[in-house]
């Protein structure tokens, strides 16, 4: 661990102790806020963080946002145990994930990529180089308590970035009665071998009221993955996770802070061959990876490999001021160093590509008390946030390092009345960079006439270009509860802004993932969209359903795609390794728009029909031809068998799932470098139950199977799509034991 | 009011923070000792004595306009060619050459083009050169550092020289015999490996 963190990290844990060491006078228990069942901060109705401070009267999250919303939890999040964060959240419908270049994958919401998309942990936005096919999403996902999926563009209490929508990501609540509780899990892999153990304690010490600890941690390892025909080599990988948590409360402030650090190691399949043009195509119309017979299970994790680590230390304070209202402040720093290593000769030992990303990032959050109304009562907050992020890159010439800034401020109101609920916010954002490029990357963007020199100031290795941005967004909301506790329609209008990237505006070489010379636009500038979105939800005893349909319009969306010659011919860039089609960065006017959602019959039923599908479509405005990489269509069943408890046998479940992914005939084929994958047809089902033990005791079991026809099939979103098929049959088991003891609560010292 | 020890602290770390990656942000990002190559060189040096012929493809700022050589030889005569290759992108400039020959036994070079009768083209009755390899690693497999050259007839076209990296795979190794012979008959592309190298030369007999 690098000094500084050190230092930061035990700054940050000295916190609490100031608290606790100044507040013993105060200790009279039986405020608002110690109660144990209905303390807000620590229901499953609300996070820790800023974010959703709004949600404290909720009963269901997806019942009070305006937005098309949906969350995983309990036991189906907890199904998805062993697998990545944005396989967990592709459950919702509208929610895909998609496969990078090994064993890892990123989440795409109504058809935006993660470029697009906030992925929130803990009321803290994850900082990482979200831009690559394959750099997927550093979260913990065992970490997670509750994963909420809000589609749609939710810039204003989001902040940039929220194009497409929000991953939400909540620990679980932490322990307020005195006793010590926690965790211990292991999961089983048939694909890859893969075996992984976890294990939570939460202790809540009688001595110390107020004070809640929690350490958790796990670990995974796995072996190259399988298709039905052949092994993708080199696709072992390799995650540890470790986080703790200090909370404490005393009256009405709250405070806690954490430490969380993520590590990844994990093979690119042998099969991602793209070193000329020439090779992509070879593969490509090979149809089965060259040299895929030598490739064996191994755990081995040779060149070319990822190496990532993300450290978070993340800081909450809720003072709850009575009459006055409530103030929120978050501080993070988070640590992300993603490091790729190259097929190279043996005599080079380090990373050809390395980012370092630091950032911290600062939220306050006034809450005014709620105001009754005669009808009805008002809420409503307003916020200010500040990043400052710097972004090191070494390594072989593809991105300049930048330093940048972003101030905002946010504020919304919300009315609710017995039948109607309605929100209105407004955000600004500024955001402004220094870039540090190197000579040649300057050259030749100031070649391409989208530099100048003026714009710049040379330095002592580099040259400085700054850049400012401004984005504003707004939202209306309106939720009728049209026939209460039974249909519900929502209508939400909301923008969002997106700010470029430092690849968008100033790559300059050869992407390590794609067979292109790929070159940035200085010029470019931000991405504002405008959607629209009408849920339905409808809640009866034999039928539940939720369908939003939305259409949202993105000017000066950034797409990638060949360039042009004034001749309309396709322009090449000459390298050591061949001719290269060249892409660039470029605005275009687009359109996203489709539906989605889901219906469950006979809910709660002893046998039940989940059915849900999405369908999204995406066009550039300006040529009317559809965009790349949206997302096929997609329907999912899932008969649910749930028996009568068994003696000590309890919450059985047998499922039978299908899905069906239909062939992309949206995309302009033309554009694309190979043809959209037919059309696949998944089988799978689950097992599962739960044994209560003696005392606070119980153990989890559960088998899901995955692919149980061993289908050949590659995914249209997935980057491995153009080099291997998915991976084949899988099976996964399921053990988990909670554990729990509960101390008498001790009396208050001076009570 | 609890202690304002905590507050204070926060600025404090932020500020040193800060102090302490000011530095390396305003660094140089292109930090590539010995990972790229930029220049093939191509030396021809006749069996009977007189001037070498050397032609190098360059493409040092990494911009995708390289500079090129043509490459001239004489009608019915005998060259050693030589390749060589170097990163120029850093002063001075990096012999890839050794490395590859160190690492013979996962590197082969591969001399194809429409004029060349090479083992990695097969028969070619365009052919103005013949290439045949004239160096082998040390299971006995040809490298193609080094190769004998024959002018044929008066003529032009393309000369291409590819560097394949051929690392093993789960343990097993890539480069076997027959790889030229393979690439007679499916392509280079076929071949297992990556190409570090891969560029187009013009070529004259006259």
């Amino acid at each position: 661990m690098p000094p500084w963190l050190l230092y930061l990290l035990l700054s940050l844990l000295a916190a609490p102790a100031a608290w606790a060491a100044d507040g013993d006078d105060d200790d009279s228990a039986g405020d608002e806020h110690d109660g144990d069942d209905d303390d807000p901060w620590h229901d499953d109705d609300s996070a820790h963080g800023v974010a959703e401070a709004v949600e404290i009267h909720a009963h269901r999250d997806e019942d009070h946002d305006t937005h098309a919303r949906q969350t995983i939890e309990g036991a189906q999040l907890e199904r998805t145990r062993g697998q990545d964060l944005a396989e967990a959240a592709a459950q919702v419908p509208g929610v895909v994930a998609a496969r990078g270049s090994g064993d890892s994958t990123k989440p795409i919401i109504r058809g935006q990529q993660e470029r697009r998309l906030l992925v929130i942990y803990d009321g803290v936005r994850h900082e990482s180089q979200k831009w690559g096919a394959d750099h997927a999403t550093e979260i913990d996902p065992f970490s997670a308590g509750k994963i909420s999926v809000i589609k749609g563009p939710a810039g204003v209490r989001y902040g940039p970035d929220a194009i497409g929508g929000v991953v939400l990501v909540e620990p679980p609540k932490l322990r307020t009665e005195p006793g010590v509780g926690g965790s211990i899990q292991f999961v089983g892999v048939s694909q890859g071998w893969r075996g992984v153990g976890a294990a939570r304690i939460d202790v809540a010490p009688a001595a110390a009221p107020g004070l809640t600890l929690r350490v958790e941690g796990n670990y995974a390892r796995g072996a190259a993955l399988r298709t039905p025909d052949y092994v993708l080599g080199n696709t072992a990988s390799e995650v540890w996770n470790a986080g703790a948590t200090v909370h404490y409360r005393r009256g009405g402030l709250h405070l806690d802070v954490s430490y969380r650090h993520y590590d990844f190691r994990a093979g690119v399949c042998f099969c991602v061959k793209n070193s000329t043009p020439d090779d992509f195509e070879e593969q490509i119309a090979a149809g089965t990876p060259n040299g895929a017979d030598l490739w064996r299970q191994s755990f081995n994790i040779n060149r070319a490999y990822q190496d990532v680590t993300h450290d978070t230390v993340a800081s909450h304070l809720h003072a709850f001021l009575g009459r006055a209202g409530a103030l929120h402040v978050t501080y993070a720093f988070q640590h992300n160093d993603r490091q790729e290593f190259e097929q190279t000769r043996r005599a080079i030992q380090r990373s050809q590509f390395r980012f370092l990303l630091r950032t911290h990032s600062a939220v306050v959050e006034y809450h005014h008390p709620a105001a009754s109304l005669p009808r009805g009562g008002l809420t409503g907050s307003v916020g200010v946030s500040g990043t400052f992020q710097e972004n090191v890159y070494r390594g072989v010439p593809l991105v300049p390092s930048h330093r940048a800034v972003t101030v905002g401020v946010h504020a919304w109101e919300r009315l609710t009345l017995p039948r109607l609920e309605l929100e209105v916010g407004g955000r600004y954002d500024h955001h402004g960079r220094h870039s540090f490029l190197s000579e040649g990357a300057f050259d030749r963007h100031e070649a391409r006439g989208l530099l100048d020199e003026d714009d710049c100031e040379p330095g002592d290795e580099t040259t400085r270009c700054g850049r400012s941005f401004d984005g504003g967004s707004a939202s209306v909301g309106v939720l009728l509860h049209a026939v209460p506790d039974l249909l519900e329609i929502k209508l939400d209008l909301s923008g969002a802004t997106r700010f470029p990237n430092g690849d968008e505006l100033y790559m300059n070489g050869s992407a390590p993932t794609w067979p292109v010379y790929a070159l940035g636009d200085p010029t470019l500038g931000t991405e504002t969209t405008w959607g629209g979105s009408p849920t339905l939800g409808l809640r009866l005893s034999w039928l539940e359903a939720q369908v939003s349909a939305h259409v949202s319009v993105i000017n000066g969306y950034i797409q990638f795609a060949p360039e042009l010659g004034d001749d309309g011919q396709p322009r090449f860039d000459v390298t050591i390794r061949g001719t290269f089609p060249r892409f660039r960065y470029s605005a275009i006017n687009a359109l996203f728009y489709g539906i989605d959602g889901g219906l469950t019959i006979a809910p709660g039923a002893p046998v039940s029909l989940v059915v849900q599908g999405a369908v999204v479509r995406a066009d550039n405005l300006e040529t009317g031809r559809p965009l790349l990489f949206i997302p096929a269509d997609r329907v999912e069943a899932r008969l649910q068998g749930r028996p009568p408890a068994l003696g000590a046998l309890s919450d059985l479940l047998i499922e039978v799932q299908a899905e069906y992914v239909a062939r992309v005939r949206h995309a302009d084929e033309r554009a694309d470098l190979a043809p959209a994958p037919p059309a696949t047809f998944l089988l799978g089902a689950a097992v599962g139950g739960t044994i209560a033990l003696p005392g606070d005791q119980s153990l989890s079991v559960g088998l899901e199977g995955r692919n149980l026809t061993r289908a050949r099939y590659r995914e249209y979103t997935s980057l491995l799509r153009y080099y291997a098929d998915e991976p084949g049959l899988e099976v996964r088991l399921r053990v988990r034991f909670d554990f729990g003891h509960h101390l008498p609560r001790r009396n208050p010292p001076d009570a | 009011m609890p202690s304002f020890r905590a507050l204070f602290a926060l600025p404090a770390v932020v500020a040193l923070n800060l102090f302490a990656v000011a530095c390396d942000v305003e660094g140089d990002p292109n930090d590539n000792e010995g990972e790229l190559i930029t220049t093939v060189e191509l030396t021809f040096s006749p069996l009977d004595g007189g001037d070498d012929v050397v032609a190098t493809w360059a493409d040092v700022d990494l911009d995708g306009t390289p500079d090129v050589d043509a490459i001239s030889l004489a009608d019915d005569t005998a060259y050693t060619l030589s390749v060589r290759f170097l990163n120029e992108a850093q002063e001075p400039a990096d012999d890839i050459t050794e490395e590859v020959d160190g690492e013979s036994a996962e590197h082969q070079v591969f001399i194809t083009g429409d004029v060349v009768d090479s083992e990695a083209t097969g028969a070619n009755a365009d052919a103005i050169v013949e290439v045949r390899y004239a160096d082998t690693d040390a299971g006995g497999l040809p490298v193609g550092l080094t190769h004998d050259v024959q002018t044929l007839t008066a003529g032009d076209g393309t000369l291409t020289v590819t560097l394949r990296h051929l690392p093993e795979q789960g343990g097993a190794a890539t480069k076997v015999a027959g790889l030229a012979e393979d690439a007679a008959s499916s392509g280079l592309s076929s071949l297992p490996g990556d190409s570090d190298a891969d560029v187009d030369f013009d070529i004259a007999v006259q």
